[in-house]
């Protein structure tokens, strides 16, 4: 929304015209630095660990990734995998997940705390069925005029009603992209190569306004407000035990090129079901990033799962609709 | 569902009720009953609070918020002695055969003598049973410096002990550990919602048209109910019903006039006074200049009127309005031709709020010892902001016509119906009951979206929120006022009240209890217990008193706040001239609330009830007041030790952490010195401790590792690989301390149609940087220039202000 970030323009042009800023000789005591751990453990992918390790706030280094860690992964109580040498900050497992059980991370440092959590993978949700068809938003915006196409999208779900759920929706472009050569003037297309994009989703379903990312889709007035991290979390605050239907409209940069949507296209839907504390975690993130422009807001404190440490373990499991796009989506 | 807040409040109630009971039947009918009205002899206003007492001050009573009063003294010869602050005492002999009835003029006392204070303000301090009240010596608030030489009168209030200010040149009030909304602001006996202009740095009171100002922070009477901390009580003037008079001054933020005079000699007065600021005028032609497609305003403004008439002996009618507004908005009109074609974008952002209120009251002398106020009240606050946004085309394009809309709407509106009774029953006794019935209707947020795209055929219609949400809220309360001994005093009462909301009711009976005993005619000791329910929640996250800030009903799942106070207080004289108050408190909270970790009003449209969190709170310290309030030399030294302290399960992971306006030392002067005939001095002093704040201790990385399948690799998410500060406490750090020094010149000057006084002062006069806001930044200064680490910075707002100010008066 731009709203939020307009009306205290008044009050802000006050202070900035009065202020003064100075720098403070302020001292804030150094604390026990901390493993920070973020973690994926899911049903789709290898388990993934980022390691690194927390600095002093006002410290002028960069944070560095840490590579000298142990890294162990425990399902039901059983050591599944142990990852002692790391890649950026990277540990990589081949060890894929199942929802239900319950994993087990421990991550050693040495000189340092031991850092574990734990966390329970959700049971995927089944996307029932995808209805689509095409639409085109036309925009002009401070003397800029241009077409944006869609594909609007209609995802049947049927929430579980016992149960708490979490969910995370983001959209996958499958393409074909064209490998160029040019001499000194002219560009050829050569070939074909397999490329990857996510796709923007878009949406003014009431169910994602539950999320800060849900909320964010509300307003028509910019594109990049529609984008963060090209997924939409919601809850099923609303819709606990319905059968619903999920309005979306996926958009690419894609269906607008003329070069690459001529040969099978596919977009692949995911509706991820992920852990209590991952969502809360992404909530809590996103208001904590937000407070940074609003100096007179409270600052939103990060939740962590992770004993000993900082970060999140997040566990996803997902349900996957694939849907084959022959040509660029047009108006009907 | 009757829902009762604690029962065990019965037990406590029915002590009261003996007590009051067991003294009752001391009513005598060897008594006479005399009663009237106080007034000022030049303008026929009703004198608050005059002090009214025997020779021998065994006996005693003051004006009640209309100048009436009623005491019983025993038949024959009787002498009373009639005074008020700033007046010339009068002393009347009477041989009392049956109740008689008195009006009394006083004279105001043009000479500021130093005159012993043991006449009125002291007798007053000595003889109430009454903790925590402060009584603003109203004449006195033109004289001190304020910023931008707007005379404030919540500026005013936080110099007193026990009562913070929110940030920098903030009309915000903190009272005793309490927030914003625990405060009662009864304006003419009309609850006023938000009392905040310029997003706080005015408050909404035109000193002008105060005539008197109570302020209670503890040992809250049975009377007063619905807020936690305290009750400031706001009288307007009434107008002068014998001259025409007028007054007004010329300001730098707004220029301010108040009228009034006798509509019908002696029977009928009004007032009229008004307030506009004009800083929009003055800036547009330099907006204009900058950018000619934007406009940028920002006003206030705000007007009270009051009309009062005499029906007869008897029976008088008031009715008051005040009514003001903030408005504030960004306009841009753009027009562009391209290909033929007129494109025209118009974007309108705005603010607005304020308040309406208004009553109609009708005073009423039944008998001696009854005197009756019944009162009709309407008051409304509303919060607006606001998003407009159309694009046209020319000739028409369609697919490129558009119109949007977002509004953010919030407020609350009451309408109330009051009575309440004074009766004096027997020498002993001064017994206060009534009742009163409001009808709540919030507006708790609602967001209200348009959108209409491609030629307005594709409408979007979105509601969000509750747009209403009634409440029914009853009270009703007695008190008695009486003397068990010759030094021992004691106020009694309950206060019961119910509300009405979402078939659920809440009922409650608050206990109230003051003591006073007198160790010598000198020596005042008091102490006080009081629970107080407050119904009314406002949700903030804010540290500047912002009008976004919502009220919103106590409801099935947000239960109502309650508090306990226990209090005690010395108050002794110091030769003569000073008084010497010193109080301590111990004050618990329940059912408070906060929103969430990070959750703004704005950035979800969830309803309320799911984004907030409620916890508890307690505070105590101790108060020490030193006033002077007649001679060349007024005003007062303030001192307050305090500790405040917040819990909420779901915050600062369920630990104890200060609450924000937490400040161990707060120390505030205000003297005001009457160099000669035409000139006179205001200078305030303020010192306050670091107040809490929250800061990070540590950083980290907050990317999540993603695999890429095609080169069994990861990638970390880069729209969260961002730097997370690690907050290991809420409030866990301090500002720096803050002082300042405001001094004012008043050079008055007779004119020959009245007098005018021409005010020349210093906001800040040694120019500390006093922190409005510290953040972690880097190291660039305004030019880009700089090391660029990490460091703590600190946001000042006003260095040294001088401001001018030209008062009038006719």
């Amino acid at each position: 929304m731009k709203c939020p970030f307009k009306i205290f323009f008044l009050f802000t042009g006050v202070v900035f015209v009065s202020s003064c800023v100075k720098v403070l000789d302020y001292d804030i005591p150094e604390d026990e630095k901390k493993i920070v751990v973020n973690g994926i453990i899911s049903t789709y992918n290898p388990a993934t660990i980022y390691v690194n390790k927390s600095l002093h706030v006002l410290d002028r280094l960069e944070i560095k990734p840490i590579d000298s860690a142990i890294v162990r992964i425990y399902e039901n109580d059983i050591l599944v995998t142990e990852i002692v040498e790391g890649t950026k900050g990277g540990y990589f497992s081949d060890f894929t997940g199942s929802f239900g059980n319950k994993y087990l991370l421990e991550v050693m440092v040495p000189g340092m705390k031991t850092a574990s959590a734990t966390c329970i993978l959700p049971e995927p949700v089944l996307i029932e069925k995808v209805d689509t068809s095409s639409e085109l938003q036309e925009f002009f915006e401070y003397g800029y005029y241009y077409q944006i196409y869609m594909l609007k999208s209609i995802i049947a779900i049927t929430d579980p009603e016992t149960i708490e759920n979490f969910y995370e929706l983001e959209g996958t472009l499958l393409y074909k992209e064209p490998v160029y050569y040019s001499d000194m003037d002219t560009f050829y297309i050569t070939g074909y190569r397999k490329a990857i994009s996510n796709s923007i989703i878009r949406s003014k379903d009431p169910v994602f306004e539950y999320t800060i990312m849900g909320d964010q889709v509300l307003s028509n007035q910019n594109e990049n407000e529609f984008i963060i991290g090209n997924k939409l979390l919601f809850s099923d605050q609303l819709i606990n035990g319905m059968k619903y239907n999920l309005n979306v409209s996926f958009s690419s940069f894609l269906f607008n090129a003329n070069d690459v949507t001529t040969d099978s296209m596919r977009l692949v839907i995911r509706l991820k079901s992920v852990t209590k504390d991952y969502f809360t975690y992404m909530q809590l993130l996103e208001r904590h990033l937000q407070a940074r422009n609003d100096p007179f807001s409270e600052r939103a404190q990060v939740n962590t799962n992770i004993e000993n440490g900082l970060g999140i373990l997040a566990g996803k499991s997902e349900s996957v609709c694939t849907l084959e796009i022959n040509q660029t989506p047009k108006p009907e | 569902m009757i829902k009762l807040i604690k029962t065990q409040n019965f037990k406590i109630i029915g002590f009261i009720i003996f007590l009051f009971w067991g003294n009752i039947s001391l009513i005598s009918g060897q008594n006479s009953i005399i009663s009237g009205i106080i007034e000022d002899a030049g303008s026929g206003e009703k004198l608050i609070g005059a002090s009214i007492y025997t020779d021998d001050k065994t006996s005693g009573t003051i004006s009640n918020n209309y100048g009436f009063f009623s005491l019983n003294v025993p038949a024959g010869l009787t002498v009373l002695h009639f005074s008020y602050l700033g007046y010339k005492p009068e002393i009347v002999t009477l041989h009392l055969q049956k109740d008689t009835s008195l009006n009394i003029k006083l004279v105001p006392s043009l000479l500021l003598e130093e005159v012993t204070i043991s006449s009125d303000y002291l007798l007053k301090n000595m003889q109430s049973s009454q903790t925590g009240l402060i009584e603003l010596p109203v004449k006195s608030l033109n004289t001190l410096p304020y910023i931008m030489g707007e005379s404030d009168l919540l500026k005013a209030i936080q110099l007193m002990p026990g009562i913070q200010s929110g940030g920098e040149a903030s009309s915000g009030i903190y009272v005793r550990g309490g927030s914003p909304d625990q405060n009662l602001f009864l304006l003419d006996g009309v609850p006023v919602y938000n009392v905040n202009h310029l997003f706080g740095f005015v408050s909404v009171f035109n000193t002008d048209a105060i005539r008197n100002v109570s302020v209670i922070k503890g040992g809250f009477p049975a009377r007063y109910g619905g807020r936690l901390s305290s009750v400031i009580d706001i009288r307007m003037k009434e107008g002068n019903n014998k001259e025409f008079h007028g007054e007004g001054s010329i300001g730098v933020v707004a220029s301010k006039i108040s009228l009034e005079g006798p509509i019908i000699k002696d029977r009928t007065s009004f007032i009229v006074s008004a307030r506009r600021s004009y800083l929009d005028v003055l800036a547009q032609p330099i907006i204009k200049a900058i950018d000619d497609f934007a406009t940028v305003r920002y006003y206030l403004y705000d007007a009270n009127a009051k009309i009062n008439h005499q029906v007869n002996k008897n029976n008088r009618l008031f009715l008051s309005l005040y009514l003001g507004d903030d408005v504030g908005f960004y306009r841009y009109k753009d027009r562009y031709i391209y290909d033929e074609v007129k494109y025209t974008r118009q974007d309108k952002t705005g603010i607005q709020w304020g308040n309406i209120t208004s009553a109609l009251r009708w005073n009423s002398i039944i008998s001696n010892r009854l005197f009756s106020n019944t009162t009709l009240t309407y008051s409304r606050y509303r919060f607006k902001l606001y998003d407009l946004d159309k694009k046209t085309t020319e000739p028409s394009r369609p697919l490129l016509n558009s119109r949007y809309s977002w509004t953010y709407l919030s407020g609350v509106t009451d309408y109330s119906i009051r009575s309440e009774f004074d009766y004096t029953p027997s020498i002993k006794h001064y017994i206060r009951f009534g009742g009163s019935y409001t009808y709540h209707d919030f507006n708790p947020g609602t967001n209200e979206y348009l959108y209409q795209g491609a030629d307005y055929a594709d409408m979007v219609d979105k509601h969000y929120g509750t747009r209403s949400l009634t409440a029914s809220e009853i009270s009703f309360y007695i008190e008695d006022d009486f003397d068990v001994t010759k030094r021992l005093k004691v106020n009694a009462g309950a206060h019961a009240s119910s509300f009405f909301v979402r078939f659920e009711n809440y009922f409650s009976l608050q206990p109230r209890i003051s003591a006073r005993y007198l160790f010598a005619n000198n020596l005042s000791v008091k102490g006080s217990v009081a629970n107080m329910v407050q119904y009314i929640h406002l949700l903030t996250n804010s540290s500047v008193s912002l009008p976004t800030d919502l009220w919103l009903p106590a409801t099935d799942r947000v239960k109502p706040e309650n508090s306990w106070q226990y209090s005690a207080s010395v108050a002794f004289p110091v030769k003569n001239k000073l008084v010497v108050t010193t109080e301590g408190f111990y004050k618990t909270m329940n059912n408070i609330i906060e929103y969430q970790d990070g959750q703004t009003f704005l950035n979800s449209n969830a309803d309320w009830e799911t984004i907030i969190e409620t916890g508890k709170g307690w505070s105590y310290g101790l108060e020490c007041l030193v006033e002077k309030r007649e001679g060349k030399t007024t005003g007062w030294f303030g001192y307050t030790l305090a500790w405040s302290n917040r819990q909420f399960a779901a915050l600062n992971n369920g630990e104890v952490f200060p609450f924000k306006y937490d400040r161990r030392h707060d120390i505030s002067i205000a003297v005001t010195h009457k160099l000669s005939q035409k000139i006179d001095l205001g200078l305030v002093w303020v010192f306050g401790s670091g107040t809490a704040l929250t800061l990070p201790t540590q950083k980290y990385i907050s990317a999540l590792p993603l695999y890429n399948p095609k080169d069994n690799s990861y990638y970390l998410e880069t729209t969260q690989n961002q730097e997370i500060e690690y907050i290991k406490n809420r409030n866990g750090f301090r500002m720096p301390a803050y002082h300042r020094l405001d001094i004012a010149f008043n050079f008055h000057k007779p004119l020959k149609w009245g007098e005018r006084t021409l005010s020349l002062g210093l906001y800040n006069a040694y120019s500390h940087n006093n922190p409005f806001y510290i953040y972690i930044g880097n190291n660039y200064d305004w030019y880009g220039m700089g090391s660029g680490e990490p460091v703590v910075k600190k946001v000042s707002l006003f260095p040294i202000i001088p401001f001018i100010t030209y008062n009038f008066k006719f």
